[in-house]
């Protein structure tokens, strides 16, 4: 038995119909040629650390809260942009999590600028990148890390209440962030 | 940037109203998904903070996503993750690559029409070169562009800004006309000011960027705040964005400015969320001022 014509023409234009939008995807933004993004950028960073170019998302809430011993729940942001800021709730006090990326910053701009502001500064490598740990006097232990990878790219953690390993959880969380695919 | 704000409206799952959407969307920057179940309240949800906002990628800045994980405030301190804002509230069903598509057995057993049966073999035979033809492939190292990475030598920095862009305490409280402030987070990279510590009242902060284009942080302003205009303070240049309060819209409660000092720049962000409260573009204004002029 022969099928009617319709239900033919009626599958090819179906079949047509999901070719012709099967394989896309709509993206949320404004299209933009290459290089028009407000200046240049570290492109080959996105193939050596595909985290970092993913900002403020780059670890989720859940692992950030964890990794300061708060509640995967008790996390909420407070900014966004090249510098991204949270705050999580662990049992000892409210855990200030900063994170930023300066991707035409240096390493170097970094320790410098510490060194202005009076940080204590200790050098080492984190996940085999070159890094420097960052303590300002006093605030409760608070702890910073900046790390040579895409420009520079840092994460910081200031606890309100004293008696918080700042340090070690802002060099997880940098571990994390320079996580690559190797 | 301060995340915008926007109403608490909770949304009730079990008033999710199915449906059965495919939706094969695959090649070089997704994976497929199905569409499972969806909501049509896809606005209605909302948080304390509301929607965030990231960029995509350094070369393409303007490219916005709502990324910000959205939560409902549940009594004191506890908040709870709900749907994101600006999306429609459904579930999808990942599938990596679209080569893990699978063929579906539509059983229409109510029918027996062997009319039917033989249309939807004609339908299934036909969509299957066209799922086959959509690209599985996920993004390889090739596929990266290569246009060469920044050249630290055409970097020039501006100038030093002291610790909370040299504006303390006191002078924050003095000027917001907000009692109980608490420094949050102060390290290199600024300041952040909470009344008690906490996330639920208004909200302000210093953030010095060093080596990061200020056109990204204005292209995202000018695609989510109310307006933004240039400004000039102490001879930089700039930009000035205003947020309405979403509840009542021409209530002015958020003011952000952004000067640019060479590759650098600085922000004031002032956000409130209670009546009564000064112009807040007038208290960024003088936070910015004087940041400026305590820069060396």
């Amino acid at each position: 038995m022969r099928l009617r014509r319709s239900t033919v023409l009626a599958a090819a234009g179906l079949a047509l119909f999901a070719g012709l939008t099967g394989c896309t995807r709509m993206v949320d933004g404004t299209a933009a040629r290459e290089g028009t993004g407000g200046g240049p950028s570290n492109n080959n960073s996105e193939r050596q650390y595909p985290n970092l170019l993913k900002e403020c998302d780059v670890l989720t809430e859940d692992i950030l809260a964890e990794t300061v011993g708060a509640d995967p729940l008790d996390i909420q942001s407070t900014f966004v942009g090249a510098v991204c800021r949270w705050q999580a709730a662990n049992p000892a006090g409210l855990v200030d999590i900063t994170r930023f990326w300066y991707e035409q910053g240096s390493l170097d701009n970094e320790h410098q600028t510490a060194e202005q502001l009076q940080y204590a500064i200790e050098t080492r490598r984190i996940a085999g990148v070159d890094s420097i740990i960052m303590r300002p006097n006093g605030l409760n232990g608070a702890c910073g890390v900046a790390s040579d990878a895409a420009g520079v790219v840092g994460r910081r953690v200031n606890p309100q209440a004293p008696g918080i390993d700042a340090c070690s959880m802002a060099t997880k969380l940098m571990e994390l962030t320079l996580a690559t695919n190797s | 940037m301060t995340p915008p704000s926007s109403t608490i409206r909770p949304v009730s799952p079990l008033a999710t109203p199915s449906s059965m959407i495919a939706a094969l969307t695959v090649g070089r920057y997704s994976e497929a998904r199905v569409l499972i179940t969806c909501s049509v309240a896809t606005t209605a949800s909302s948080c304390r903070y509301g929607r965030t906002y990231r960029r995509s990628s350094a070369q393409s800045i303007q490219l916005l996503s709502h990324t910000g994980p959205c939560r409902f405030v549940f009594g004191h301190r506890r908040v709870r993750r709900a749907e994101r804002p600006g999306q429609s509230a459904c579930r999808w069903l990942g599938i990596r690559a679209a080569a893990t598509v699978h063929g579906v057995t539509v059983r229409t057993a109510a029918i027996p029409r062997t009319r039917s049966a033989r249309a939807l073999a004609v339908f299934a035979a036909a969509m299957v070169p066209v799922f086959a033809a959509c690209s599985s492939d996920q993004p390889t190292s090739t596929d990266v562009p290569q246009t060469g990475a920044a050249s630290e030598q055409a970097i020039t920095h501006g100038p030093f800004f002291p610790q909370c862009g040299g504006v303390s305490d006191e002078t924050v409280t003095e000027l917001t006309e907000v009692q109980g402030l608490v420094n949050t987070a102060i390290n290199s990279s600024g300041c952040q000011w909470l009344q008690g510590g906490s996330i639920l009242g208004p909200h302000f902060s210093f953030t010095w960027f060093r080596g990061s284009p200020i056109g990204r942080e204005r292209k995202t302003e000018e695609l989510s705040r109310t307006s933004v205009e240039d400004i000039n303070i102490e001879g930089h240049g700039g930009f000035i964005a205003i947020g309405e309060d979403p509840l009542k819209a021409g209530d002015v409660n958020l003011c952000e400015i952004g000067i640019q000092f060479d590759d650098d720049f600085i922000e004031w962000s002032v956000s409130y969320n209670q009546k009564p409260f000064p112009d807040p573009c007038e208290v960024a204004k003088e936070l910015t001022r004087q940041s400026i002029v305590n820069s060396k």
